[in-house]
């Protein structure tokens, strides 16, 4: 090696840095499964629901809405949405223009040091958000030893207007995972974690009273375990709490207990809870035969009507081509299910975001191709790209 | 199908050597969440022949080389120019001195101004380290290949101001 290729190397050891994220294997193998079992699911539901996409978009997004006099785009359209930025520390959040991707405004941790482990951030009416900080131990463990909930609102011109501690919001080290908020703000409800066991709690905190009702996942007398908790949704009066997990049910399946992915629902007014407890509101398996490998992110929808989901999708596995779906079920209806969007990526996909408004009228995705994800909002069956038009510089966005 | 032993040597793979990885990625891309991705590609196609792989090559050679070819397939792809339009402001990590920032600022413009295969063969030479065997094997291309590759970037890398500012500073 060369007196060159030596400063060479020190320079960009020097450039490089640490990765901000680890690459996983079970994210990885999350992926290869996926890959794998859509290859095995027949295709007929997907073209049978293909066929439904325009008039279907048309009466669930888009009806009745007129344009909005504040910008581009329909009515109801947040003027503004939230990026948790890509990079080593997420310490900080962006906020953006819907209109020309400006950033109008950036928030730093209010809590000395904070990051945001979860990179989650939820969405109450009237550009008001919640978002837990956590601050992190020293040493390379990355111990959690302060987490706190905080509500910020936007102004008229995306600024950062309020922005304070939530009351009930002190949670100590608990690792903060899933965060969702009812309409008014009232309610919120976290995922959260200690030295992470198995499967996170649900607490559902009133933001009035700083009450918690805690949601654990105990052993059932059926046996029913759940895998992960992952997308929560509150309802938009807060008298319901959707989540998507996975069920195994080692004892065997029961009237409540179904394996594979599911939307489960719970009553955040009661004291809380077993988990199990909770009721069934969507299986994977009523829409492709297929208890698991199907469904990336399931969100219960704010009126608790449907169920909002994207899936990954091989129909053909001659041609490799992946289709990234946007879907949207109805809860208990047996219906076919409506496809809100399609987009073939080609070999090979890359997902990195789903969210929907408080209203749940305008999804919101960064996903596509390898290296090329297109960032945007769903609109009759069309993406709508927002600026930046692809998400590399960012986790998680939301409006 | 890999079976359950391979499953636990894939997952030791991943959980040694997913950070080299990613670091060489960042080198290639310039991006981080680009090369999360690029390794994660790389990652989904080398596990469901894993077996095979580490009978027949030197599983990190073979990781490697389909980085390497993804990145080059996604430089070659018309949309490659599809990237954000608006600047993130800057985050610098704590302890981000301004001479690592200046660091980072000079190698990935150097890189940058090399074709991607030059980029590619320093990369594999100078940062991972590879023999001229191995980048061969990466890039699918024959030693000499490699040798006047990096001859030539080398010589572009020397004439190259920023880069030859910080170095100075850092000789000094």
């Amino acid at each position: 090696v060369s007196g060159v290729e030596g400063q060479l190397r020190d320079l960009m050891e020097a450039a490089v840095g640490e990765p901000p994220r680890r690459v996983t294997v079970a994210a990885v193998r999350r992926r290869v499964i996926r890959r794998r079992i859509v290859e095995c699911v027949s295709g007929a539901v997907v073209i049978a629901v293909l066929a439904g996409v325009g008039v279907a978009l048309a009466a669930t997004l888009s009806g009745g809405r007129v344009s909005s006099a504040d910008g581009p785009g329909p009515a109801g359209l947040p003027r503004y949405y939230v990026q948790v930025p890509a990079g080593p520390n997420r310490s900080a959040l962006i906020v953006r223009s819907t209109a020309t991707g400006a950033v109008t405004a950036r928030m730093n941790s209010p809590v000395p040091g904070g990051h945001l482990i979860g990179a989650r951030v939820a969405a109450a009416e009237a550009q008001t958000y919640f978002v837990a900080w956590a601050k992190v131990g020293p040493g390379s463990s990355g111990t959690i030893t302060d987490s706190r909930i905080y509500r910020f609102k936007l102004t008229r011109t995306g600024r950062i207007g309020e922005n304070a501690p939530v009351t009930g919001g002190a949670l100590g080290a608990e690792q903060v995972g899933g965060i969702t908020a009812s309409a008014d703000g009232s309610l919120i409800a976290v995922t959260e974690s200690a030295g992470h066991p198995a499967t996170p709690d649900v607490v559902v905190i009133n933001t009035r009273t700083g009450r918690h009702s805690v949601w654990q996942d105990d052993p059932a007398p059926d046996g029913m375990a759940l895998l992960d908790i992952g997308d929560l949704v509150l309802a938009r009066d807060g008298t319901e709490l959707g989540f998507d997990t996975t069920v195994h049910c080692p004892k065997g399946v029961g009237n409540n207990c179904h394996n594979g992915n599911q939307v489960r629902t719970i009553t955040p007014a009661t004291a809380g809870g077993e988990l199990a407890s909770s009721q069934v509101a969507f299986r994977q398996s009523e829409l492709t035969g297929a208890d698991t490998g199907y469904i990336n992110d399931a969100l219960l929808s704010p009126d608790g009507s449907a169920v909002d989901l994207t899936a990954i999708h091989s129909p053909n596995p001659a041609s490799q081509a992946t289709h990234i779906l946007v879907l949207q079920v109805a809860v208990g209806q047996g219906q076919q299910p409506v496809v809100l969007y399609d987009m073939n990526t080609g070999n090979g996909m890359f997902y990195r975001s789903f969210s929907t408004d408080p209203t749940g009228a305008f999804p919101l995705v960064d996903f596509g191709p390898s290296g090329a994800t297109r960032n945007g909002w769903i609109d009759d069956g069309k993406l709508v790209p927002l600026t930046p038009a692809n998400g590399s510089g960012f986790f998680y966005e939301t409006w | 199908v890999a079976v359950k032993g391979e499953s636990e040597r894939f997952a030791q793979f991943v959980a040694e050597r997913e950070r080299s990885l990613q670091r060489t990625g960042w080198l290639l891309t310039g991006d981080w969440a680009l090369a999360e991705d690029l390794v994660q590609t790389a990652l989904v196609r080398a596990w469901p022949h894993w077996e095979g792989i580490r009978r027949r090559d030197d599983p990190e050679i073979y990781v490697r080389r389909v980085m390497v070819n993804t990145w080059l397939g996604w430089r070659r792809r018309k949309w490659r120019g599809e990237r954000a339009s608006d600047r993130m402001p800057d985050n610098p990590a704590p302890g981000d001195m301004a001479a690592e920032v200046t660091a980072r600022v000079a190698v990935r413009a150097a890189l940058g101004a090399l074709t991607d295969r030059q980029r590619t063969v320093v990369v594999l030479r100078v940062f991972d380290d590879l023999t001229e065997v191995q980048a061969a094997a990466v890039l699918g291309c024959s030693v000499g290949t490699v040798k006047s590759t990096m001859a030539r970037a080398l010589a572009k890398l020397r004439e190259d101001p920023a880069l030859a500012g910080v170095m100075e500073r850092e000789v000094r």
